[in-house]
């Protein structure tokens, strides 16, 4: 079966990094366009029906996340932030907005490959089997349908609310989610304001899945802006 | 009843601190001046009586001799009035019984004319003389209260150590010579006058009228004293410029009008602006030399930065370019090598810009905390997940026991702090040595202890290593800027904490990082399995 290229929108105000993306995306074979600016990228988008977006933040015309609303309004697909440092409220908006990974400049290709291939992955998951259900690591088995967990072939006991927090990291496996994201969707809309319920709960699952919990393997902390289930 | 003299604010201005009057009137005043004759009449009446018993064995010439001699004694002792009276008694008193035929003015008498004008010329002679020295006494005492008055404020003011103190002071000596309220103004940076922040102003002094306090400083000129408001209002100048304004509200019976009180006063306030003026000098001197020292350590952050920031880019500019002009000369292995030399050196660089840019954040002052309850070993998890590249072979033991409750910090800071930590682990110990984060909690607070197998810290080094831009020079180690320490230091402060290192007794050096444990952590009911 061939595959025809992915289309990764650059959404980029400096032409140098424009540049270096174009440069090094199109030897990944991946077919690249560029948009200077948020009205430009939002129009690109609508008519190239791109695979991925890699939007900056920091936009001359406007804000990043008002990039992220208006496609958000007519399409799911993968969109990768790039901020500035010491920016995590920025970076928590257009994650809670619906961006699906993030990266702080200055960034490594190798680094922006990675977080491309996992949100390309996720996105061909999610809709071709929106089920999810088994995940098998040397050392970890999940079985979200099932209920079933255990490491190193121990079957591990998990509570109601740690099973259903591991369940929501799992499903969205590479994908960084904040903490709101992950709150709404284990306790519902009114536990907005409790992120210390779910960093107990992290700190409890790591306890159990984690050989080291002080160096985790899978269950990893994005510092200031939410969690990251790795495999 | 007339209460204007005597009503009962007189009798208690009596009573006030004694004024110090120059009045060339004093002699006869009001209160002498009765008193004087009635004593002149009385001494005469006595001299009548010594008189009389002496008459039968004293010549008439010798019994003058008494007379004169009352006059003279209420000459010198009331002045010239009552010695006048009794000069023209006494010559009345010897005419009428001493001088026949007695009990009658005889024209045979008229020579004894020439004792009235005598006695008359003596007691003007000596009231004079006594006027003259009795004021030179009054002048004199005036004159030495005055240089008391002065010397006492001018060795006060001399010790004064703030504008505030001399304010205190002044106004404490013009109120006690001149009794009266006072208070200091002075311009602000524009030059108008402000109302003193601390101490509040009397309450008599509420009346103090900005505008002619204001109208006084700009024209350096004394104001003041209208039929509703008595204030006065003098510019306090040193040699070129007016400094501030003194409002001076006089109590019970205004003494600053005489000429003299008015000298003193500039004295004194000539005394106070020279105090202000030396303590404004010393004041300007002292933020100069703060001004030199900024601009010191400005250039000392500019050569550290310009060395730190031009190593790297020398490296990234040599090697790309390198990679740039290749005409097909570079093996691919150089190329390789060349490109990682580019990553690792950008790498640096954007440590350092980092690093400096924390620096700036934090020394702007505007912290904001952005504090949460964390569990410590997510806090060290997150640290060692984002410094798992450069640890590479390293191996870090976590130390802690059980139940360590969580931190209410701002994550993203406290973990900068432990990764600069382990940064300087890494950088100043071989590569393959362990590392060693120990976590321990007593009552109040979470101590976390960053340790190495390294060289430690040079001796006597322990504290300096937290100052901005210090650097251990240590050749065969990659240098930093110097802020790495400066930046732990300022945020763990921030958090109400401390941070400090020192060597281990098994070797090496450890970093400890104290934060308080000053409200409840969190805890949820455990769930069911």
């Amino acid at each position: 079966m061939s595959k025809t290229a992915p289309v990764i929108i650059v959404i980029e105000d400096d032409p140098a990094i424009r540049k270096f993306l174009r440069t090094s995306l199109s030897t990944q074979d991946f077919t690249v366009f560029e948009a200077e600016t948020g009205k430009q990228g939002i129009v690109e988008a609508g008519m190239r029906k791109p695979d991925l977006l890699i939007l900056d933040l920091g936009l001359p015309d406007m804000d990043g996340v008002e990039v992220i609303k208006a496609v958000r309004a007519w399409s799911g697909i993968p969109i990768i932030v790039l901020s500035a440092r010491n920016h995590e409220q920025h970076k928590i908006d257009a994650l809670d907005l619906g961006a699906d990974d993030y990266l702080t400049k200055p960034f490594g290709f190798g680094e922006l490959l990675a977080r491309i291939r996992v949100a390309l992955r996720h996105a061909n998951r999610t809709s071709e089997n929106p089920q999810g259900e088994l995940f098998t690591t040397d050392n970890l088995h999940i079985d979200l349908l099932n209920r079933l967990v255990s490491v190193d072939g121990q079957e591990v006991r998990l509570t109601p609310i740690q099973f259903r927090l591991l369940s929501v990291l799992v499903k969205n496996v590479g994908k960084v989610m904040t903490h709101q994201q992950i709150l709404r969707e284990v306790w519902g809309p009114s536990y907005q304001e409790n992120a210390h319920y779910l960093r107990i709960y992290m700190s409890q699952l790591r306890q159990k899945l984690e050989q080291n919990p002080t160096q985790p393997r899978y269950l990893l902390t994005e510092s200031g802006v939410g969690y990251r289930f790795k495999i | 009843m007339n209460l204007g003299a005597h009503s009962p604010i007189d009798t208690f201005g009596i009573k006030e601190p004694q004024p110090y009057r120059l009045d060339s009137q004093a002699g006869s005043s009001a209160y002498h001046g009765w008193v004087g004759y009635v004593w002149a009449i009385l001494i005469t009446a006595i001299n009548a009586l010594i008189g009389h018993f002496l008459y039968e064995r004293l010549e008439l010439s010798n019994l003058v001799m008494v007379f004169l001699l009352g006059v003279v004694f209420i000459a010198m002792r009331y002045g010239r009035g009552p010695s006048i009276v009794a000069s023209l008694l006494g010559v009345g008193i010897f005419d009428l019984f001493f001088v026949a035929p007695y009990l009658s003015f005889s024209p045979a008498n008229s020579q004894y004319l020439i004792t009235l004008l005598a006695m008359l010329v003596v007691a003007i002679v000596i009231s004079n003389l006594m006027i003259n020295v009795k004021s030179q006494a009054r002048i004199a005492a005036y004159r030495e209260r005055m240089a008391t008055a002065l010397y006492a404020m001018s060795k006060e003011l001399a010790t004064c150590q703030t504008e505030q103190e001399i304010v205190c002071m002044a106004v404490k000596h013009l109120s006690h010579e001149f009794n009266s309220r006072a208070v200091i103004l002075f311009a602000d940076d524009v030059g108008c006058l402000q109302y003193p922040k601390a101490p509040e102003l009397p309450e008599s002094l509420r009346t103090v009228d900005l505008t002619l306090a204001q109208w006084t400083l700009d024209n350096d000129r004394l104001a003041g004293q209208s039929t509703h408001n008595r204030t006065l209002y003098f510019p306090l100048h040193d040699e070129d410029k007016v400094m501030g304004v003194l409002a001076l509200l006089p109590m019970g019976h205004a003494r600053i009008g005489l000429p003299e009180q008015q000298q003193l006063l500039e004295t004194l306030l000539r005394q106070i602006a020279q105090a202000l003026s030396r303590l404004r000098f010393a004041e300007q001197a002292k933020s100069t030399q703060i001004q030199i020292e900024a601009e010191q350590l400005r250039n000392s952050l500019l050569s550290a930065i310009s060395h730190d920031l031009r190593t790297p880019l020398s490296t990234i500019i040599g090697s790309a370019s390198a990679l740039a002009d290749d005409d097909s000369h570079l093996q691919a292995s150089d190329r390789l090598d060349l490109s990682r030399a580019i990553v690792d050196e950008a790498e640096r660089m954007a440590l350092l810009i980092n690093n400096l840019l924390d620096m700036a954040r934090l020394d702007a002052g505007k912290i904001y905390l952005n504090k949460q309850w964390y569990p410590v070993e997510e806090i060290i998890g997150s640290v060692l997940t984002r410094q798992h590249k450069y640890l590479q072979k390293r191996s870090v033991k976590v130390t802690m026991p059980a139940g360590i409750p969580m931190l209410y910090v701002d994550v993203v800071m406290i973990e900068q702090v432990l990764i600069n930590l382990i940064e300087n682990a890494i950088r100043y110990t071989p590569a393959s040595s362990a590392l060693e984060i120990t976590v321990d909690i007593s009552a109040q607070t979470t101590r976390i202890a960053v340790a190495d197998h390294g060289p430690g810290i040079p001796k006597g080094l322990e504290e300096k290593l937290f100052e901005k831009f210090y650097q251990t020079r240590n050749e065969a180690a990659q240098s930093g800027v110097g802020l790495g320490l400066a930046i732990c230091r300022a945020i763990v402060e921030a958090h109400g904490g401390q941070i400090s290192a020192h060597n281990r007794p098994e070797g090496g050096a450890a970093f400890e990082l104290v934060l308080p444990l000053d409200e409840a952590p969190p805890v949820l009911a455990p769930e069911d399995e």
